[in-house]
């Protein structure tokens, strides 16, 4: 059987967690996916985001972005050479109890000499009736470094200076998917 | 475990095409994935087709942002005879460079077929569009045994590289 769609880390947020990291990321597969169950502990948000750096690297993240949300309404927004590379939104501590949001992150080509990017496709429910988001993302990291490590942070509603915590069992699986 | 996410096929271009051929595509698998990366070639409007089929049997509807301007859709019905899965780009500057493409029941004989693909489009700064795309090869409905992915201008280069996946169910 091909060595691809593996499980090659897990990262699960404890009482007090501010990134899901994964280090020493192996180099041999083609691709990387991520996928995320999260919330963050950010008191002033139903609706938060979370943001992620490569190789804890802070410069070169260029992102657009669409999402809707809350019935009808749609936004779209984009940003150059920022700190942290944009994913999306995920559930805030106002957000309904107990509730996680998704977010899946496929990364092509992580460990080439190509100039990085990802998709990012995130949503949530956050009241269980009339509050909820999906968006994509894209995200250019402008850097052609091999992609060897990856933290998770929640924004708490800032893409430059995120804080605050993952909520407890907030969770991210890293599979490395391989072409051969 | 059952054998799935497969990489059943990879290949790059030639740099002397415009068009990279998957063909005899096996048909012991519920859906297939498609994954285009590494596209640094200007290949202005880039499709796909279906068992060579030129015909007038693509539809889609796509939801795309970008650095200029506000979210935006449009929809192509049935009758499009260029483009299934990916967007015709703005301008020449433009270049697909990534793009995830899932391909339902695609060996089923009795339905159309209908694909969803995210995508990632730049120019010359950043990440000029970020895109969801649903579409449908609305033929009379027949096994998908061949996949074209086309540019309508520039040759593949050689660091254009492309996956067919299969995934399988059970």
């Amino acid at each position: 059987m091909a060595n691809t769609y593996k499980l090659i880390a897990t990262a699960t947020a404890g009482a007090s967690t501010s990134s899901l990291d994964f280090t020493a990321i192996p180099g041999t597969y083609t691709d990387l996916l991520l996928k995320v169950s999260g919330r963050t502990t950010d008191t002033s948000q139903i609706r938060d985001y979370f943001l992620l750096r490569f190789n804890s690297s802070a410069t070169g993240y260029s992102r657009t972005w669409l999402a809707g949300y809350d019935g009808s309404n749609v936004t779209s927004g984009a940003g150059i050479t920022e700190t942290y590379g944009f994913c999306g939104g995920i559930n805030g501590f106002l957000s309904l109890a107990n509730t996680f949001g998704n977010a899946e992150i496929y990364i092509p080509s992580y460990a080439s000499s190509v100039q990085k990017m990802y998709n990012a496709d995130c949503s949530g429910g956050y009241n269980g009736t009339t509050t909820y988001l999906m968006n994509i993302a894209n995200v250019i990291w402008d850097n052609t470094a091999a992609i060897t490590s990856i933290s998770l942070f929640p924004a708490n509603g800032s893409v430059s200076s995120p804080s605050g915590n993952w909520a407890q069992n907030s969770t991210a699986y890293l599979y490395g998917i391989k072409n051969s | 475990m059952p054998g799935t996410y497969e990489p059943l096929a990879t290949t790059t271009g030639t740099g002397s095409s415009t068009t990279v051929t998957f063909t005899t595509i096996p048909q012991t698998y519920t859906d297939l994935v498609l994954v285009c990366s590494d596209i640094n070639a200007q290949t202005t409007d880039i499709g796909v087709r279906f068992n060579n089929d030129s015909g007038s049997n693509y539809g889609r509807v796509v939801a795309f942002a970008d650095l200029s301007g506000g979210p935006q859709t449009f929809r192509n019905a049935p009758g499009n005879a260029v483009y299934t899965t990916y967007r015709d780009l703005a301008s020449t500057s433009d270049k697909l460079v990534f793009a995830v493409t899932h391909i339902m029941s695609y060996s089923n004989t009795t339905t159309v077929k209908p694909c969803f693909t995210r995508t990632q489009t730049v120019g010359g700064v950043g990440p000029i569009t970020t895109m969801m795309i649903g579409s449908t090869w609305f033929a009379t409905p027949a096994a998908i045994t061949r996949i074209d992915i086309f540019s309508t201008l520039n040759n593949f280069s050689t660091t254009c590289k492309f996956t067919l996946y299969g995934i399988k169910a059970a």
